[in-house]
């Protein structure tokens, strides 16, 4: 069963589309990245998910239901983003102690180990966390709640890189042990990728690549080296991304099932054959223009 | 019943003891409201006749908790639109709930809070007796009215419990068509206004209607179809929200 | 051992080399069980898909095998094997690479000869 089916699904404001006829199907129990600029449309799509936005049309279910305004569809989801908010007249430990009945595999021993592991005062109301200890304590929330739909909306926003690396640490531990159908949307995608099994790449509102991570890191490769080589070797196949920079040379991004046969003759041309990272990959996919932003520098 | 309907009892009455423990912050603002009522309506009482025929003067300073009442009945309309707003709809979100849960466990929220309040605006009458009692000057108290005896005392509850579960339901359905459109905010006080003083004979009859009513069943009727309705559009309006981002 | 996440080499490629390490200096034995894909996605915080792709490799080659309902096991000869398959790939890849960069810099047969020769020297230096 799919956890998440999604048919031309769209959602406009007035005119304007935030998503798009949008179609994907997301397995159960897969971690996967949604991943998209500023304004792509993903905490809309994670929104219309959870049942907080009704679809303006299309086809969406949440373990077959229609999420918006669903008791179901809630019982088994659980959004952290953070906006994320609580009573005042709740203490941190309050608020771990009352939502827990709610859902019915909380897991109360991690939660207070959790709460310990990262020093929270338990009498503190929530209101009055930084950014980053609001993220954390709401990170965890998302972990020990177990639900068999859980959505992550940039939850390490304003965490530090130690505690980022261990919610992912923790996250993939208790994945492991309770596997669940997990969404993940962040721009850090370079920290995130290696606990990713699916990436979903979405551009103002469309879908613009759903795959496997290891495809997706597979997908393309960058060359740089003198100009008309480079080209010699494309071929008028598609380039992704292209960039000049010192005199007469070029970089280019493009995929890597086009120019694999060839490594060794590029290489032996002098031209470097290099990765590209997953986080410049999507980057380049959903870019407006074929430039950089060197461009605007030039014109004066 | 068929499951859903379970489920949605089940998980309303959850969320309605989240929100006990959850909004009590909001119930020591009715405290603090009753005791600063209290503190207005200690000195100097709340009218004073006086007449005199030449050579004696008779004043006579008249003293009521209804103040505690009032100020009381402000909280709890205060408190209704409150929970209609975006701030506490997001509350929600954590939880397991939809619209309609969370209006059900707001609607027993509130009743619950009436009957707090109503129970506690009448003992702080109580308390008001007491410390006349003991820090005026005893003779000078006129004792007619003044010992409450227990039906009184459960009567004066019944009725205020009554009266803020109707200003409950107006101040939460007053809120939601707030959250319908903003509009609303600005047109309800204009209407309101408008209403006062043009219709005032309507708005007289109408209040009448409630407050003269002799019968107490026939008055916690009253109230309580009134009170349906109220909460009932209110939530039938909120249903077709979206939580807005 | 740390992942290398910028490398043109996927991840569970580096993963099955890894394990081929670890059997070519007999920390996992023959027959003995392998990491599981669950045991190597919290070794690494990696997706466990991304474990069971490398293990996969590994099972392809005949090198580890499946125990019905006890997990993956070590073939016997697998080290053998091993050290066959990277002769063969991996240093003869490293020496067509070596020959390249020799070759741009135009250094001549004899001279790359000698610094492989000196390399040795150096490495079984260290070692004593």
């Amino acid at each position: 069963m799919s956890a998440i089916e999604c048919e031309d699904l769209t959602k406009s404001y007035g005119k304007i589309k935030a998503i798009d006829h949008l179609s994907f199907e997301i397995a159960e129990n897969k971690i996967t990245g949604l991943i998209g600029r500023n304004g792509a449309g993903k905490t809309t799509l994670l929104k219309m998910i959870a049942g907080y936005l009704k679809p303006t049309s299309g086809k969406l279910k949440v373990f077959s239901e229609k999420p918006f305004n669903s008791l179901a569809v809630s019982a088994k989801t659980m959004f952290v983003d953070d906006t994320m908010t609580f009573p005042d007249s709740l203490t941190l430990i309050d608020i771990l102690t009352e939502v827990a009945p709610f859902y019915a595999n909380w897991n109360s021993n991690l939660a207070s180990g959790l709460f310990d592991y990262y020093s929270f005062n338990p009498k503190q109301p929530h209101s009055n966390l930084s950014k980053g200890s609001k993220s954390t304590f709401n990170s965890i929330l998302g972990i020990v709640s177990r639900c068999p739909l859980t959505i992550f909306d940039e939850p390490t926003t304003g965490m530090d890189s130690a505690v980022r690396k261990d919610f992912y640490k923790a996250l993939l531990k208790d994945y492991l042990e309770y596997p669940r159908t997990i969404i993940l949307s962040s721009h850090l995608l370079s920290e995130l990728e290696e606990l990713l099994e699916e990436i979903l790449l979405i551009d103002h509102g469309t879908k613009r690549l759903h795959l496997s991570a290891m495809e997706l890191k597979e997908l393309a490769v960058g060359m740089r080296g003198n100009a008309q080589a480079v080209l010699s070797f494309v071929d008028g196949k598609e380039i992704i991304y292209q960039e000049a920079f010192a005199k007469g040379s070029i970089y280019i991004v493009i995929r890597k099932d086009f120019v694999q046969q060839q490594f060794e003759e590029i290489r032996l041309c002098g031209i470097e054959v290099l990765p590209v990272s997953t986080d410049d990959l999507c980057v380049y996919l959903t870019a407006k223009t074929k430039g950089g932003i060197e461009d605007v520098f030039k014109r004066g | 019943m068929s499951s859903k309907e379970v489920n949605l009892l089940a998980f309303s009455l959850q969320q309605f003891f989240y929100k006990l423990k959850a909004y009590t912050g909001l119930i020591n603002r009715l405290i603090i409201t009753q005791l600063l009522a209290l503190l207005f309506s200690l000195p100097g009482g709340i009218g004073m006749i006086s007449s005199s025929n030449g050579e004696i003067t008779v004043s006579v300073r008249h003293y009521s908790a209804s103040m505690v009442i009032v100020f009381s009945l402000f909280w709890i309309a205060t408190v209704a639109i409150l929970l209609t707003t975006k701030q506490y709809k997001k509350m929600d979100m954590p939880l397991v709930a939809n619209r309609l849960s969370g209006n059900l466990s707001d609607v027993g929220f509130l009743l619950t809070a009436c009957v707090f309040a109503g129970v506690t605006s009448s003992l702080v009458g109580v308390l008001f007796r007491v410390i006349m009692y003991f820090t005026f000057d005893r003779s000078m108290i006129v004792f007619n009215e003044f010992f409450l005896t227990p039906s009184d005392l459960i009567l004066s509850m019944v009725v205020t419990i009554l009266y803020m579960a109707l200003i409950s339901a107006l101040g939460y359905f007053m809120g939601m068509l707030s959250q319908v459109s903003m509009a609303f905010v600005i047109t309800i006080p204009v209407v309101i206004f408008g209403v006062l003083r043009v219709y005032t004979e309507f708005v007289q009859s109408v209040i009448k209607f409630y407050v003269g009513e002799v019968s107490l069943p026939l008055f916690a009727f009253k109230i309580l179809i009134t009170s349906i309705v109220l909460f009932g559009i209110s939530i039938v309006l909120s249903d077709r929200m979206e939580v807005r981002q | 051992m740390i992942l290398n996440t910028d490398s043109l080499k996927p991840i569970y490629i580096q993963i099955a080399e890894w394990l081929e390490g670890e059997i070519l200096s007999e920390n996992i034995k023959e027959d003995e069980r392998i990491y599981s894909q669950y045991q190597l996605s919290e070794m690494f915080t990696i997706n466990p898909a991304t474990a069971a792709k490398g293990l996969n490799i590994l099972a392809d080659e005949k090198i580890v095998y499946k125990k019905r309902g006890l997990g993956m096991y070590v073939s016997s000869n697998a080290k053998q094997f091993i050290l066959t398959k990277r002769r063969s790939q991996i240093l003869g890849r490293m020496i067509k690479e070596l020959v390249i960069e020799a070759n741009r810099l135009a250094v001549s047969e004899s001279e790359l000869i000698r610094m492989i020769q000196q390399a040795r020297k150096e490495k079984g230096e260290e070692q004593i």
